[in-house]
């Protein structure tokens, strides 16, 4: 092997807008065969758009894609397959009703000559494939009938039954156990000595250092740096990644606890079980863990829109029995789900509608709406969140993200909650709307409010709460105070 | 025996199988002419229309979506066919018409992104009109050896539409197992958004789905004109309901991705043996009719229910197919 | 000013279009359209069925479903209620269909949010049944010969020179538009229609919303098949024919979009006009019915793809 090797792709000024926010500006990629190249970067800052782009989901708007040494110009997934460009999504992207076989082979299954499909040489394939990575799963069954940690395998399967010169991994092992993201490591070996380059997205700093060979540092849709991954420092990664002292983005005023809120009793539900919590006026709350511990299905069970299964909890000292967000509601509680536009905004709608949407019974006592009362709401609060916008008559979502979760933010306080829920309240929101959310949570629980937060963001975890609860497959691991919270810390329970 | 009951299990038989089967024992039980060879060919002669139709419309649910119109290009396709105008001609004719519809349903569902819905509802009902608007609006004899042949005549005592029907039904079935378009289909249906990130031709394989479903439609106008030896251009103006529900309850779900054309023949052959039955029984025709709505929505209701109880995310939701 | 125009422009486009229906008529045919004869035909006695079933349509569209069940439920609704009328019970008689009318609109809206089934499947298989059991009903015997003080609900003119038809679509339509624009029900109806989860997610029961919206379908259908039948001074099962397809056409013409939340009751009026100049065009034409039916679905897909463009026009706008 010589010294140094050509690369085999190059990304180069990629530019992705989405309406309303620009999603890459003018980033840059440079891939190697045989080495990982790890992207580094905050939630929302673009890795994700960068290699949907690369594999075919998404169409660049600006810039050049250079694969072994031309220039390519595909517009789906299917080109970028051809070229051996393949991906491991983050999120499942699996067939639950057909098999493992099935699910290994969709796009690509192996026919006869008469250009029927040959199920035999399916399966046998795929035993094979199973077989090679160590995996005891039988092809014939049922991918509903596995676990998560299964499924995720069956998925990175999936990708190598290619013919791949490129795998991209968006954090695969957020939902895996040590002993297969052992195996995983393992397979990536392999995958390098076969000359493969492989791109990979993780939040967990441990890895980098132990897989990555460059990493590449994202900051808000923007290219920050290419650096080598075993020389590399990493306070110098965080801060280039979140881009400035961690200290100046969150502000914090730690009162004295007042009194208690919420206390659950054993919850179980969706994805959780034996969780005892509280939260006291006063208090921000974090639940803290990897993506599938089981954080939001709490949330969405405490507010009455998944059910529970065991277990129950106190509001105010009022024991909720059967909750609905409607009761929930009325009884003080709020919830800011994680997915903005899809829970908690009504987009195609106007702002001052938003606001006074879940306070109608409150405010319109007598069942008739009133103009001017939700005009004076919606400017009251546009006043005090200080929302960009010239007019609350405009739709939401023409607003920016920060602005959208302000609407949303405006929606609780408008009615009258004492407890609320905000689930990963900064995703896809820029860092300056980003120091306004935290002010906007300290100021609110220095008026007496308790706040439960979620968040996948350690920085923010660690940086905004009074005490962490540290999930790890539906269970509370730990329970930690501000002064002990460290990234190392959370981690060990969490993992 | 458990050999039996093993292989049963593994084919996974939805539980319309015993159903018809039950069915089929209770009015053999109460109504002795039932079970009679007479019987059994007239219930069998009589799901083949249907089936016909509920194979292209499986095809159509199976992909996660529903075509309303094939009724009606059930009946432009039989209205095409005219006294003194050559067969061969009125085939073409009958078959073009139908691939004209399924294109279009097939561009506006699946590259215009219309909801699949309203698309076959209008076409529905255009087709509805163009039918009335060729005939005129009458029922015409036809007089044609061949299509009397493809609906009354009999290859070795067995009506050939029945031996047509299973050679159709064979052949989709066979389609939709072992082909890549077939493959696709229960992919897409699985969920579009895999089947998008997977490299497939979505919009290709919808598009191919509305053309066959309405081809296959406009076979079955060209058989039933020949069954009645007229051509009516309200012929199939029940079947897309009925179609709609012979899938449903042959167990496909119409959440898409689930379920199958041998599914859709015991869905077709429970409809039917359902009629021949209430009619023997000297059902009034007008109660006949309430009586499968009911059997239809009950039977719809439950495939429902069993579905979302399934679905951990069944409360989330308002509707059954968002 | 231009801001309002900029505002509406979807609006005023649907009233153009029905403008320029009504004056392609005036030009094409003067003598036959441009009488009085002719014009209070169609405003009178055509008009006010198609927009109060375009009112219902409208409504659930509004909440991303569809009611396909409404004109079997105008029949059914009119086969049970009509010996009373013909007997002179009118409170009977109202009273009976107004609870058949909610009793399926109850149904369907169980059916849908409850259950899950799919809007146009669950109302389609209302459609069935009641359509069947109008004809059970009806065997073969139809009512007609209305006594007069029940005609006089169509006919009569409570004030002078405008039709009790009229009138009451005119009441209804205001108490409609009341409700949907200026009631925490009607915001509840189109927040449930843009995004149900989030109108779940804010305290509000979005399934009772739905099922109260279907209801209301229900009762409309049955006032329609009692005003129906003392219009047409029968009672018959084969009246429903277009009801259906006249209903969807002008709720998505109107300006209703299928993708929820868009449109209102004052769309449904727009619609409902357009649909019926366009019938009451084809006949003064001398175009068979038989094209009418087909046409009628052409102008479902033109509105798709109108809708579409005017997505497009203000989109651009917005940006």
């Amino acid at each position: 092997m010589s010294g140094i090797k050509k690369p085999i792709l190059q990304m180069a000024g990629i530019t992705k807008r989405f309406p309303g926010t620009l999603a890459l500006d003018q980033v840059q990629l440079t891939c190697y065969p045989g080495k990982v190249h790890v992207l580094l970067g905050e939630n929302g800052a673009g890795k994700s758009t960068l290699v949907k782009i690369l594999s075919g989901v998404y169409t660049r708007d600006e810039g050049t894609i250079e694969f072994e040494g031309r220039q390519v110009n595909y517009t789906n997934v299917r080109e970028a397959m051809a070229y051996g460009i393949s991906i491991i999504h983050q999120e499942l992207n699996l067939l639950p009703e057909r098999t493992i076989a099935q699910n290994i082979y969709i796009g690509h299954e192996p026919r006869n000559q008469a250009g029927l499909i040959d199920y035999g040489k399916m399966v046998k394939d795929s035993r094979a494939l199973l077989k090679n990575l160590g995996l005891d799963l039988n092809p014939d069954d049922y991918i509903k009938n596995l676990s998560i940690a299964q499924q995720q395998m069956v998925e990175v399967v999936k990708a190598l039954s290619n013919r791949i010169k490129v795998l991209i991994m968006d954090e695969p092992t957020s939902s895996l156990t040590q002993k297969e993201i052992a195996k995983l490591f393992e397979i990536m070996e392999q995958l390098k000595k076969q000359n493969v380059a492989i791109i990979y997205i993780s939040h967990r700093m441990d890895e980098i250092k132990r897989v990555g060979d460059q990493v590449t540092i994202m900051r808000d849709g923007k290219y920050i740096a290419t650096l080598d991954a075993k020389t590399m420092d990493l306070d110098d990664a965080i801060t280039m990644m979140v881009g400035r002292k961690i200290d100046n983005l969150y502000a914090r005023s730690y009162n004295k606890p007042g009194k208690e809120i919420l206390r659950t009793r054993d919850l179980k539900g969706l994805r959780f079980r034996n969780v005892n919590i509280t939260v006291h006026e006063g208090e921000i709350v974090s639940l803290s863990g990897l993506v599938g511990a089981g954080r939001t299905e709490i949330a969405k069970a405490l507010f009455g829109y998944d059910p529970i299964e065991e277990g129950g909890f106190q509001l105010f000292g009022e024991e909720i029995k059967k909750p609905s967000p409607k009761k929930c509601i009325s009884r003080g509680m709020a919830f800011l789900p994680e997915d903005r536009k899809a829970e908690g905004l009504h987009l195609l709608m106007p702002i001052k509608e938003n606001i006074v949407a879940a306070c109608l019974k409150k405010d319109f006592p007598n069942f008739i709406l009133n103009g001017k009362t939700e005009q004076t709401l919606g400017e009251l609060y546009q006043d005090k969140l200080r929302i960009a916008t010239s007019d609350v008559d405009k739709l939401v979502g023409e607003l920016s993200g920060g602005n959208q979760q302000k609407v949303v933010i405006a929606k609780w306080l408008a009615t009258s909650c004492k407890l609320i829920i905000f689930d990963e309240p900064t995703r896809g929101i820029d860092v300056g709307a980003k120091a306004e959310i935290y002010a906007l949570m300290d100021e609110l629980v220095s008026q007496g409010y308790g706040i439960l937060m979620i968040s996948s963001e350690l920085g923010e975890v660690i940086g905004v709460s009074d005490r962490v609860y540290v999930m790890r497959e539906g269970e509370i691991q730990a329970e930690l105070s501000h002064e002990s919270l460290t990234q190392e810390n959370i981690m060990r329970y969490a993992i | 025996m458990s050999k039996v009951t093993g292989w049963l299990k593994k084919q996974n038989i939805p539980g319309i199988v015993y159903g018809s089967v039950l069915i089929f024992l209770f009015f053999s039980i109460i109504e002795k002419k039932f079970f009679t060879p007479y019987n059994v060919m007239l219930i069998a002669r009589n799901s083949c229309i249907l089936l016909t139709v509920s194979i292209g419309m499986t095809m159509a649910v199976l992909i996660g979506q529903v075509d309303l119109s094939v009724g009606s290009v059930m009946s432009v396709s039989a209205v095409m066919v005219k006294n003194g105008v050559p067969l061969a001609a009125a085939l073409m004719a009958a078959f073009g018409a139908a691939a004209l519809f399924g294109l279009v349903n097939g561009i506006l569902i699946a590259v215009l992104k219309v909801d699949y819905w309203i698309t076959t509802f209008a076409t529905m009902s255009i087709g509805a009109g163009l039918a009335l608007v060729i005939s005129d609006g009458s029922t015409v004899p036809i007089s044609s050896k061949f299509l009397d042949f493809l609906g009354n005549g009999k290859v070795c005592g067995v009506y050939f539409l029945i031996v047509l029907t299973i050679v159709l039904t064979v052949l989709i079935l066979f389609l939709l197992k072992r082909s890549k378009l077939g493959y696709d289909v229960y992919s897409i249906g699985g969920s579009e958004n895999v089947a998008r990130l997977s490299g497939l031709d979505v919009n290709r394989t919808r598009m191919m789905v509305y053309l066959i479903s309405s081809l296959i439609a406009a076979l079955a106008g060209i058989l039933i004109t020949g069954m009645t030896n007229s051509a009516s251009p309200i012929v199939g103006s029940e079947y897309s309901f009925n179609a709609l529900a012979a899938v449903v309850i042959g167990g496909t779900s119409l959440n898409g991705g689930k379920g199958g054309v041998a599914g859709t023949v015991f869905g077709t052959v429970l409809l039917r043996i359902i009629a021949s039955g209430l009619a023997m029984l000297g059902v009034p025709a007008t109660w006949q009719k309430v009586i499968q709505g009911l059997i239809i929505v009950v039977i719809i209701v439950a495939d429902v229910s069993s579905e979302k109880k399934k679905d951990v995310n069944g409360l989330r939701r308002i509707y059954a197919n968002d | 000013m231009i801001d309002y125009f900029k505002k509406n422009v979807d609006f005023l486009s649907r009233i153009t279009i029905l403008l320029i229906i009504v004056a392609g008529m005036s030009v094409i045919n003067p003598p036959a359209f441009l009488n009085w004869n002719n014009l209070s035909t169609v405003m009178f006695q055509q008009a006010p069925f198609t927009i109060l079933m375009s009112f219902g349509m409208t409504m659930a569209i509004i909440t991303k479903g569809i009611d396909k069940s409404m004109a079997s439920i105008v029949v059914l609704a009119s086969m049970l209620s009509g010996s009373y009328f013909k007997n002179g019970n009118l409170a009977m008689g109202f009273l009976i269909a107004l609870a058949v009318g909610a009793a399926a609109g109850l149904l369907n809206g169980t059916l849908i949010t409850r259950v899950g089934v799919a809007p146009f499947i669950a109302t389609y298989g209302t459609d069935f049944i009641a359509l069947g059991l109008a004809y059970v009903v009806c065997a073969g015997r139809y009512i007609y010969d209305f006594p007069a003080n029940f005609r006089v609900i169509t006919n009569g003119c409570f004030i002078p020179s405008v039709p009790n038809i009229a009138l009451v679509t005119m009441i209804i339509f205001i108490l409609l538009w009341f409700l949907t624009r200026k009631t925490i029900f009607g915001r509840s109806m189109y927040l449930a229609g843009f995004n149900v989860d989030a109108t779940i997610l804010s305290g509000i029961d979005a399934k009772k919303v739905v099922t109260v919206v279907y209801t209301i379908n229900g009762l409309l259908a049955a006032l329609v098949g009692v005003l129906y039948m003392a219009r047409l001074n029968a009672a018959d099962p084969n009246i429903s024919g277009n009801l259906c397809l006249d209903s969807i056409a002008a709720s998505l013409i109107g300006g209703t979009s299928f993708g929820g939340g868009k449109g209102s009751v004052s769309n449904a009026v727009i619609g409902a006009l357009i649909i019926v100049f366009i019938r009451n065009g084809m006949n003064i034409m001398n175009i068979s019915t038989n094209w009418q039916q087909a046409v009628v679905g052409f102008v479902i897909i033109f509105s798709v793809f109108y809708e579409m463009a005017i997505g497009r026009l203000t989109k651009k706008r917005m940006g």
